[in-house]
């Protein structure tokens, strides 16, 4: 009928019972579960260069890896995990301690966790499930969680899927924060956000240069990883070296060399030469007739006694008048018809002084200047301006020279730093430890914003080097595991490897790093494969038995698995 | 819950908030909501379309589509059929662009007499005919309100739900379209 739209009159409509034929929600559910997509990579052994709307995200090209089995039991293990929660704490005796915060809504506050770390909670930040605002006390629960053991711990998946593709995600510090209000789950306000300020500690390889990370949200529903900013990273002062670090020597010799190139930066720049600005000449002041005027000899008679002083003033000011200041404090005028016992004289800012009039049992403070009226001051600002043209042309002389110094002794020091570096990497290369880490230990804070409750991490994708081999497990009475979570941590790299442990898994790791890894077994004890015992692995074989140690010894709490677990 | 009512209570709305909370952990309990809103979502697509199966393909779409969004889904206090429309419609505009046809606009004779009052236009052959052309020149999104107002007699609280602005902007938005198409017609 119509050009743009087929307009119809009258048409029949279906009958109710005609929709419902059409209606079948088993088949919906079927196509919905058919198209939900892919939880893991199905094939593993492969190495992805990681490109698109990801590798903007993280501005760099990273080489990405999989893990876990051979391509015959990948769907397994997807399957594996696809059938357990998707955050899934291994040991169900140990409860994540969490701090908790009381929150007036009105007011919102800030808030310090034992680490140093800060949540800035905004005002009116918090809502029902029906979008309502909330009023009164809300307590907001916090935790942090920052190296394998807490990641362990939590059953949270440090690995993320994207376009089928899985990466491994080392993390810079991972928080949980929730907020409840008489035991009931509130949410966030649309448009508003809770800053976090989380301290940690990461592994940095330039001592000065922030490393970059990124900050994701775990999204439960979806089983996955969402990208949400770059991870705002400060480094603070403090370098952290532990004694029991097989490089602590050499580190700690090139942080002290660093420590005393930088003193003596500060020196260079503290010498006179460096810092003696030249000084402005001051401006004339006028005679200002609100102002009452002090005596002639005013000089004489309140600094008799300290001729030093009386000569150096009249050479400054000459036979100028004084008067008192604008900026004085209230005073009696009745001041001036008293005969004062003595006076004291201090300088103040913009060619003010402090006088102070004294009696046995008063004291008057005044604000003074000295002034110049017609002619005298119209001739001394005459000089003033010829004063000043010197001075800006000696300053800007001053200022080149400074700059020049400064970047003379720049040069030198940067000399001098790079040495140190070619010093230190020539003490490691000699200290024969490959699986030793020669980066820095740094206190940091990740700046973000959580504008909503859940699991946030600060972290980036990996890209290890990595050997691997066709893996069967077995405890060292020669009983097998299989279909059992793995965990693997390499020691270079903040993260936990879970795989599903079972015949035919193949095992990635860094030959050049201390590895362990480790199941629990189904009387919830640890059973652990060494670092040592990794070293024994002959890869050229291509496959191996990893023979777990059982730790027998009951688990009660996160000290029991730090203790197990520490290497 | 019954059958919805073209205007949603609150407590409705909040009663029916955890039965899609509890689609969004498990989507096996999607189905109440897909019971109660397979018939209006579906004379809905039919109006669009005019035909039964295009329409039980496109329902077919729709809902699929509410299932794999409803993780993201969050009660703003409009009723959940509000967002099932918004679905439906896109999903409707989707398969006319991809086929390159005109939508179908199902108009029943008295709705459109009602109308032709609303502009002021005598009940004849010439005016019925230049209202048509008038509404066949009028943009999807202006068209829609008409569509929603008087041909399918909703009131302006759910007209801005589905179309998603607020009931005094759905009608202030309405009113300006009639004033145009009663200019137009005076032309």
């Amino acid at each position: 009928m119509g050009n743009n739209y087929n307009i119809q009159f009258n048409p029949e409509e279906p009958s109710k019972e005609s929709i419902q034929k059409h209606m079948d929600f088993d088949a919906l559910l079927q196509r919905f579960e058919a198209e939900q997509p892919p939880k893991s990579k199905a094939r593993v052994r492969q190495l992805y260069l990681w490109g698109g709307a990801i590798a903007a995200a993280v501005a760099a090209i990273l080489i990405v890896i999989g893990i876990g089995q051979s391509p015959a039991s990948s769907v397994d293990e997807a399957a594996y995990f696809q059938a357990q929660a998707f955050v899934n704490p291994p040991l169900e005796q140990i409860k994540p301690t969490f701090a908790s915060y009381s929150v007036n809504t009105n007011q919102g506050g800030v808030y310090e966790y034992e680490t140093g770390s800060r949540l800035v909670v905004p005002a009116e930040a918090f809502m029902d499930d029906y979008g309502k605002l909330i009023e009164g006390e809300v307590a907001i629960h916090y935790r942090e969680m920052h190296d394998y053991v807490d990641f362990f711990l939590s059953g949270i998946p440090m690995s993320y899927d994207s376009a089928g593709v899985r990466y491994n995600l080392e993390s810079a510090g991972m928080v949980e924060i929730f907020a409840e209000q008489n035991g009931q789950r509130v949410r966030m306000a649309p448009g508003k956000s809770i800053d976090v300020e989380l301290v940690a500690t990461i592994n940095v390889p330039n001592l000065n240069i922030p490393p970059k990370y990124n900050i994701y949200k775990l999204d439960t529903e979806a089983r996955n990883w969402e990208y949400q900013d770059i991870d705002r990273i400060q480094l603070l002062d403090e370098t952290v070296l532990e004694e029991s670090d097989p490089l602590y020597e050499a580190k700690q010799t090139y942080l002290s060399t660093l420590a005393q190139i930088e003193q003596r930066i500060e020196e260079a720049l503290g010498t006179q030469e460096m810092t003696a600005e030249p000084e402005a000449p001051r401006a004339p002041q006028a005679y200002d007739k609100n102002y009452p005027t002090l005596e002639l000899d005013f000089l004489e008679s309140v600094l008799q006694g300290n001729q030093q002083a009386l000569l150096q003033l009249k050479e400054q000011y000459g036979d100028v008048i004084w008067q008192i200041a604008p900026s004085s404090p209230a005073y009696d005028e009745r001041a001036f018809e008293v005969v004062w016992q003595s006076a004291s004289l201090e300088p103040l800012q913009n060619d003010e002084f402090k006088l102070t009039l004294m009696h046995e049992d008063t004291q008057v403070p005044l604000h003074v200047r000295p002034v110049l009226m017609g002619a005298e001051y119209e001739q001394a600002m005459a000089l003033h301006q010829d004063q000043l043209a010197a001075y800006e042309k000696e300053l800007a002389a001053w200022n080149a020279r400074l700059a020049e110094q400064r970047t003379a002794l720049e040069a030198t020091m940067q000399a001098e730093r790079k040495a140190a570096k070619e010093t230190y990497d020539a003490a490691i290369a000699s200290i024969n430890n490959q699986t030793a880490d020669a980066r820095f230990q740094r206190k940091i804070v990740n700046r973000f914003q959580a504008k909503s409750f859940g699991i946030w991490n600060c972290d980036r994708p990996i890209a290890p080097d990595y050997q691997e081999v066709e893996a069967t497990f077995s405890d060292n009475t020669g009983k097998a595991f299989n279909q059992k979570t793995g965990y693997l941590v390499d020691k270079k790299k903040n993260t936990i490897f879970r795989f599903l442990a079972t015949d035919g898994a193949t095992v990635p790791f860094d030959a050049n790093s201390e590895n362990m890894l480790w199941v629990v077994t189904d009387d919830n004890q640890i059973a652990i494969y060494k670092p040592e015992a990794f070293k024994r692995i002959n890869q050229k074989k291509g496959s191996h038995n990893f023979e777990l140690q059982r730790i027998d010894r009951k688990v009660e709490d996160e000290q029991d698995i730090r203790e197990m677990l520490e290497f | 819950m019954s059958v919805p009512n073209r205007t949603v209570s609150t407590e409705d709305m909040q009663e029916e908030w955890l039965e899609i909370q509890a689609a969004q952990r498990e989507p096996a309990r999607f189905r109440p909501l897909y019971n109660r809103y397979y018939d209006p979502i579906f004379r809905f697509v039919f109006r669009r379309t005019a035909d039964e199966s295009l329409t039980a393909d496109i329902c077919s779409q729709v809902f699929l589509k509410a299932m794999q969004r409803l993780p993201k889904y969050e009660f703003k206090g409009v009723p959940f059929s509000a967002w099932l429309y918004r679905i439906a419609s896109n999903e409707v505009a989707q398969h006319f662009r991809n086929s390159q046809k005109n939508r179908v606009v199902s108009i029943e004779e008295k709705d459109f007499s009602d109308m032709m009052d609303e502009v002021n236009e005598p009940q004849n052959e010439l005016s019925r005919e230049q209202l048509l052309q008038a509404l066949d020149q009028l943009k999807e999104a202006d068209l829609q309100l008409i569509e929603l107002r008087f041909f399918e007699q909703r009131p302006f609280k759910e007209i801005a739900d589905i179309v998603g602005i607020t009931e005094s902007n759905a009608k202030v938005k309405t009113y300006r379209i009639l004033e145009r198409l009663k200019k137009k017609l005076t032309q």
